[in-house]
């Protein structure tokens, strides 16, 4: 019999808000977090197609965390103590009290860290100095930095794990954690999701790859407008996001603040390319009817869609037809927000971060809107999305996310039964 | 830099003529649509660059041919062709001009456009570089 898997913490470090009560408060007002990114220290913002991101402002790791973790990882591993800090906190799990090998740590990253790696590169190719190279490259840039370092912090001894498939990589931690607890390997996994690399190299390999909106440089709040039919590309985001995921036993037992439920998961690749996905949705279709089947819940009661939604021309209409292949009539009548609108595109992050939104859309009854969604696509135009928050009590949530890669992950969140 | 910009000024509404045919319906004709007589030093460096990326004869890339269509080209490959291209022929293409360029003739015809080496039915050739005029202060 496996374990129910509940969700009793949440944490975030978002471009609208560090903070969950801030970020939510910022997201049901619709308010974009994307800005002009001011410079590229020392390249000018001139030979950038592309000049807006999601940036997360005015963060000292600091001011949040003990310096002796914070000071030893990059800048997305930061983000993700941040969030990890809150998410414990608002849990009012007791490390203390648990036994340490049944508390794991999962990450979803889907870059790393780039910020110190891409520094180091440029200064060893400049100046030919193998033996400057900082002693603390290798820890940083590995990209399990972020798992390991929370696990140090909270002295979480259980399994710990880094997921790396891109833009889905914290669907998977989520999915991961879920089958952890599932199968009894632990009690308690502190689910994170986390990228930070609004870097020269790789900002500028994501304009190459004509991925990002460029002609909104001049109105960066307008530039994330995903199914609007003005859309012309994802927008770079970064942040971290992180749920404590907890069988339903355990957190009974200590009493804790169930938010909502984990259900069911799927993980399937298109196998089809490194970039563009399946056209006709089928794989997305069959992605999220696999994560339904295993939350043992049908189409018809899901009642709200945390879409994947990067503002892309071709990604927005896929998703929607795999919507509309899979729901059929009730596809209408199904209430969408694509969280990207509000702060871009967060790679690694951006499972953990749609699935805070699902997690509270249960718990408030309230669904944050889709920011931009001026001139709906016919192509890609549901009923259910809206410039507006939506107040409506939802029972069951679809959390969708699709990786460069070929790579399909979706999650499935229902209501915690009282 | 203004010299040359207002010396191709002829040749820039010719370009625009045939910048229209690319975003118009006739783009779903675009088999049909021969481009305009090209420079063969260009047409030949980006058929060679195709035909490496291809990994075939360059005898064999046509400038009718579809990028998608007949060369199996997906939006990826397009995407690093271009990139191959700009890095020939030293250009930027923004990404608001990716949608016209479909076949090859299209890419020819945008490179001789952004090089100012668009042949046009006007009998005179302009020059690459123009001659400063004599004692009038360019606007």
């Amino acid at each position: 019999m496996r374990s129910r898997v509940v969700v009793t913490g949440l944490g975030i470090v978002s471009p609208i808000g560090i903070g969950v009560s801030d970020f939510w408060k910022a997201a049901l007002a619709g308010q974009s977090g994307i800005s002009a990114i001011t410079s590229f220290d020392p390249f000018p913002m001139d030979g950038y197609r592309s000049k807006v991101a999601g940036q997360v402002r005015d963060f000292a790791v600091e001011r949040f965390v003990d310096s002796a973790h914070g000071e030893r990882v990059d800048r997305y591993a930061q983000f993700a103590l941040v969030a990890a800090k809150e998410a414990l906190a608002d849990s009012g799990l007791q490390m203390a009290k648990e036994n340490p090998h049944r508390v794991g740590v999962i990450v979803g990253a889907g870059m790393g860290g780039m910020v110190m790696g891409e520094r180091e590169i440029t200064q060893l190719y400049q100046q030919q100095k193998p033996h400057r190279v900082h002693p603390n490259f290798i820890p940083v840039i590995t990209l399990n930095s972020a798992s390991g370092i929370i696990a140090m912090a909270y002295g979480a001894k259980g399994p710990n794990l880094t997921i790396s498939t891109a833009c889905s990589s914290s669907a998977h931690a989520l999915g991961q954690a879920l089958h952890c607890i599932r199968e009894g390997r632990a009690d308690v996994v502190i689910t994170v999701g986390a990228d930070s690399s609004i870097t020269p190299l790789v900002f500028a390999g994501f304009c190459s790859l004509r991925a990002l909106s460029s002609k909104f440089n001049d109105r960066p709040e307008k530039a994330s407008r995903p199914f609007d039919r003005l859309r012309d590309g994802f927008i770079m985001g970064e942040g971290a996001g992180t749920l404590i995921l907890e069988s339903a036993a355990h957190a009974k037992k200590r009493k804790a603040r169930v938010y909502a439920e984990i259900a069911g998961y799927a993980a399937t690749s298109e196998a089809y390319h490194m970039v563009i996905p399946r056209e006709d949705g089928l794989e997305v279709a069959h992605t999220m009817r696999l994560a339904l089947a295993d939350a043992g819940v049908t189409p018809a009661q899901v009642d709200y869609i945390n879409a994947h939604a990067t503002s892309t021309t071709i990604g927005d209409a896929v998703e929607v037809r795999a919507i509309r292949r899979l729901f059929k009539s009730r596809a209408d009548k199904i209430a969408i927000s694509a969280t990207k609108s509000l702060i871009g595109h967060t790679l690694g992050a951006a499972g953990a971060i749609g699935g805070i939104a699902s997690v509270l859309a249960l718990h408030t009854g309230q669904i944050h809107p889709t920011a931009n969604y001026d001139d709906p696509d016919p192509a890609c135009a549901l009923a259910g999305l809206s410039r507006s928050a939506q107040e409506r009590r939802v029972k069951v949530v679809l959390l969708n996310a699709f990786g460069f890669g070929s790579n399909n992950a979706a999650v499935v969140l229902k209501q915690a039964t009282r | 830099m203004r010299t040359v910009r207002s010396s191709l000024s002829l040749n820039l509404k010719l370009s625009l003529l045939q910048a229209a045919d690319f975003f118009s319906n006739r783009q779903e004709n675009d088999r049909e649509h021969q481009p305009m007589a090209t420079d063969p030093g260009i047409s030949l460096k980006i058929r060679t660059a195709l035909a490496e990326y291809l990994k075939r004869d360059s005898a064999t890339i046509l400038t009718t041919q579809h990028l998608r269509d007949d060369l199996g080209l997906d939006s990826m490959a397009v995407i690093e062709l271009l990139y191959r291209i700009e890095e020939a022929f030293d250009l930027q293409i923004p990404d608001q001009d990716l949608v016209g360029l479909t076949n090859v003739g299209h890419v020819v015809s945008y490179v001789e456009k952004r090089l100012g080496k668009t042949a046009s039915p006007a009998p005179t050739k302009k020059p690459a570089k123009p001659s400063k005029p004599k004692g009038k202060k360019k606007s």
